[in-house]
């Protein structure tokens, strides 16, 4: 199976005295559905940033389809949902002027019908609920086709309803594609991950589904 | 007639106005929209160390300031790049700065602070033909950029990390209208004054975000509050024998006061 991700001796650290990762090695293949989990401040995010790129690393490499991150330039296999509140207030755009920005009518289509999103393309982006919010992140994630798609905390503040329904949607959309998820949702990572990471742990573990239940007591101290 | 006759002669303050107006909207939409608003007062107040220093050398007030305020924005841009004080600390550290230099300038020489304190105010109808032209130059590089630049910048203001995805390089951008929001404040004090610049810069992209059902909206109805207000103003101005910049700014405020009035019915209507 080919290898999606590739991380090799990862270390990072905003301060020399705590490194936040240090020396992580771990593969994604091609069709997994991959959490990464976690304790608040475990680097869950900042790992997203450094597979993107945002962020460098002070050892090691990450490789992106085979090709090492400085020389990975196919960015329209990739598909991004930040978390939604990273988006700022005060910007003004619909629907409809984000998704056409990126990709032309014909070819979002498709989307669009997929995550019912034909009564929102009038609308401001900053107007909506979390919920739809959320789904239109995923919907421009999705313009190009990505075959990689990478959620940053996708189910953060939305309601249980809005939260089965982004559940759904990334169910059949990780059928055809490899799917990375950095979650907090303990529930939605045991339902669905095919492999986990641990972060936060006094060595960071890689994790099938069969020990899911044992380490995420042991992670956060649940009995 | 004797209107029509007073317009033959500030015609170039008129234009200048309109056209810095309309680049000050522009510009004043992508600082709203990163959370700057107070780099205008921020650049205006680092502006008048420029137009004192500039003064004091014996040289073009503002042409000078133009290059000053330049390197002043990209200074400013890398310390908010580098994110180690928050943006507001940073401009009012400018703000302070500029201030304190014009001052201490201005008791340098005899009769320089009369120079030098006239920027205060302002005065659209003294714009000289040369003004117009450094006008109708920063308004068509701004207009440019914009137009060029404009789906990058749109990305950019939604999420700096998508923009990066997507092959956008943020920090070119991020510089380049930073520079021109510095360029175009500078020729606001002009016409405007020092002490009303900023808000050509902040009222009618505000005004816009208000009521703006899309982001090019924003843009189109901050530009035609801008133009209106400039226009309006003028005509108050020369009807009224008031001073132009007073007359515009308050036209904007005005203009702030209906939208917001108009967006608090509607807010109201939908509960």
């Amino acid at each position: 199976m080919q290898e999606v991700i590739k991380v090799e001796s990862l270390t990072f650290r905003y301060s020399p005295e705590e490194p936040l990762i240090e020396n992580l090695s771990f593969s994604v293949y091609e069709g997994e559905f991959f959490c990464v989990v976690g304790p608040n401040g475990a680097g869950k995010s900042t790992l997203l940033k450094l597979l993107l790129g945002f962020l460098r690393p002070k050892a090691g490499k990450v490789f992106l389809f085979g090709r090492e991150l400085r020389q990975f330039n196919e960015w329209e296999k990739i598909g991004y949902v930040p978390q939604r509140f990273s988006v700022e207030r005060f910007w003004t755009g619909t629907v409809e002027e984000l998704l056409r920005k990126v990709a032309k009518k014909e070819k979002v289509g498709w989307i669009i019908a997929f995550l019912h999103l034909e009564n929102l393309l009038k609308r401001q982006f900053v107007k909506l609920s979390g919920g739809e919010q959320q789904k239109v992140l995923l919907a421009f994630a999705l313009t190009k086709n990505p075959s990689l798609l990478i959620l940053d905390e996708p189910m953060t503040g939305l309601d249980i309803h809005a939260q089965e329904h982004i559940e759904h949607v990334l169910k059949e959309i990780s059928k055809d594609r490899t799917v990375v998820v950095v979650s907090h949702d303990l529930g939605f990572v045991m339902r669905n991950a095919s492999r986990m990471l641990c972060l936060g742990m006094p060595e960071c573990r890689l994790v099938y589904p069969k020990d899911f239940g044992q380490i995420i007591r042991e992670l956060y101290g649940l009995h | 007639m004797d209107f029509i006759n007073t317009i033959g002669f500030v015609y170039e303050g008129i234009l200048a106005g309109l056209l810095i107006a309309l680049s000050c909207s522009m510009v004043g939409v992508y600082l709203l929209m990163r959370r700057l608003s107070m780099l205008g007062a921020g650049i205006s107040h680092s502006a008048f160390g420029g137009i004192a220093i500039a003064f004091l050398l014996g040289l073009e007030p503002t042409l000078f300031t133009l290059f000053y305020v330049a390197l002043i924005s990209v200074l400013l841009q890398f310390l908010m790049d580098s994110k180690r004080l928050p943006s507001d600390t940073i401009l009012s550290l400018f703000f302070s700065f500029g201030t304190a230099l014009a001052v201490i300038v201005s008791a340098m020489k005899e009769n320089l602070s009369a120079n030098i304190y006239s920027y205060l105010f302002g005065s659209l109808l003294a714009v000289s033909k040369e003004e117009l032209y450094v006008s109708l130059f920063v308004f068509f590089i701004t207009a440019l950029a914009f137009w060029l630049k404009y789906d990058q910048l749109f990305l950019v203001l939604f999420n700096e990390e998508i923009a990066k995805l997507k092959g956008i390089n943020t920090t070119l951008i991020n510089y380049l209208f930073v520079l021109l929001a510095g360029m175009n404040i500078v020729l606001s004090i002009k016409v405007a004054g020092l002490l009303l610049s900023a808000s050509f810069v902040a009222l009618p992209s505000m005004t816009a975000l208000l009521v703006a059902g899309s982001f090019f909206q924003t843009f189109s109805l901050s530009a035609i509050l801008s133009l209106l207000s400039v226009f309006l103003g003028v005509v108050l101005s020369l009807t009224f024998n008031i001073p132009p910049s007073g007359a515009i700014v308050m036209l904007m405020v005005l203009f702030f006061i209906l939208c917001f009035l108009l967006y608090a019915y509607k807010a109201r209507k939908r509960f």
